[in-house]
């Protein structure tokens, strides 16, 4: 059973899902600092075919302003390719990624989001995780 | 196609588009389940004679989980709405999982409860308890009943959802 998170800001913030915006192929996905070794908590989301524009996007706790280090993929999943995934997105709140995915059979793509804090007395990388399961169905 | 869930209470959803919520925030501790809300939004048909266009969240079960996933029936009508848009629940009941037209379910899923909520026959609710070791999919049909006015009419929608071993985070 997963352990709840512990939310940098308390009491816990909100409940959260994935934003499918099919007009322009973007999945928007938010992503919350806690204090968990894991660093930091975004919900899963589903990967539909075709290509996507992935982006993450900080959800401030309280009074401390959390930017991204560096997001990442495997880029090793056969049939999910990381079209684009610019490194110059570091410092800002929102993260972009375009990834392709033709898939046959269900499959995950690891990925990894570091956080850091520009509170400048907390120097901790703050990295989760998020599931992305790349399927073949469409959405609808 | 449209879908919003901007991070926000629960109370403020938006409603333009399918959206999947994880109710992490409400959740009592780790050992209680976690409720999924998936909003389905429901356009009349664009046509005379023609079925209403169904649009479904996509959904990613997190395991191991026991999760509640909460379905909920939304008029997507811009001018006139439906006079019933509810889920079915005579001999097709309103979420079918396994279904006649899926009847197939992967190793680790099982579904432990099914029904149509209290005084809301425009949800239903169902316990999936995911205990897979690999990703996998299935698919699930959505059995609905809706009038636009000329009497009841059926119609359903088959999407799909996503199981996966890892936890929410």
């Amino acid at each position: 059973m997963a352990t709840k998170p512990r939310f940098i800001a308390e009491p816990a913030p909100v409940s959260a899902g994935p934003t499918y915006v099919a007009d322009s192929n973007t999945i928007q996905v938010p992503v919350f600092p806690t204090s968990d070794p894991a660093g930091n908590f975004a919900p899963p989301f589903v990967l539909p075919p075709d290509q996507w524009i992935v982006e993450f996007v900080v959800q401030q706790p309280g009074n401390q302003t959390f930017v991204f280090d560096s997001v990442t993929f495997d880029d090793s999943l056969q049939n999910v390719m990381i079209v684009e995934n610019l490194s110059d997105q570091a410092g800002g709140v929102t993260w972009s990624a375009k990834l392709k995915n033709t898939v046959s059979s269900v499959n995950m793509l690891s990925c990894t989001v570091t956080l850091v804090s520009q509170d400048p007395l907390d120097s901790a990388f703050y990295r989760g995780d998020p599931t992305i399961a790349a399927v073949p169905d469409p959405m609808g | 196609m449209l879908a919003v869930m901007e991070p926000t209470n629960n109370t403020q959803v938006s409603l333009t588009g399918p959206t999947v919520i994880y109710e992490f925030a409400t959740r009592q501790d780790e050992n209680s389940s976690l409720t999924i809300q998936a909003n389905v939004i429901v356009y009349p048909p664009t046509s005379a004679g023609g079925q209403p266009i169904i649009q479904a969240p996509m959904i990613a079960i997190p395991g191991p989980e026991n999760c509640v996933v909460v379905w909920t029936l939304v008029d997507g009508s811009d001018s006139i709405p439906f006079t019933r848009l509810e889920f079915s629940n005579d001999e097709q009941k309103g979420i079918g999982i396994p279904s006649a037209n899926h009847p197939r379910m992967p190793d680790g899923v099982g579904i432990s409860s099914s029904s149509v909520v209290d005084a809301a026959p425009n949800q239903w609710t169902v316990t999936v308890d995911n205990s897979v070791t690999a990703a996998n999919t299935f698919h699930y049909t959505i059995f609905i009943v809706y009038d636009l006015g000329n009497g009841p009419l059926k119609t359903s929608h088959d999407p799909t959802i996503a199981v996966v071993p890892d936890p929410m985070g």
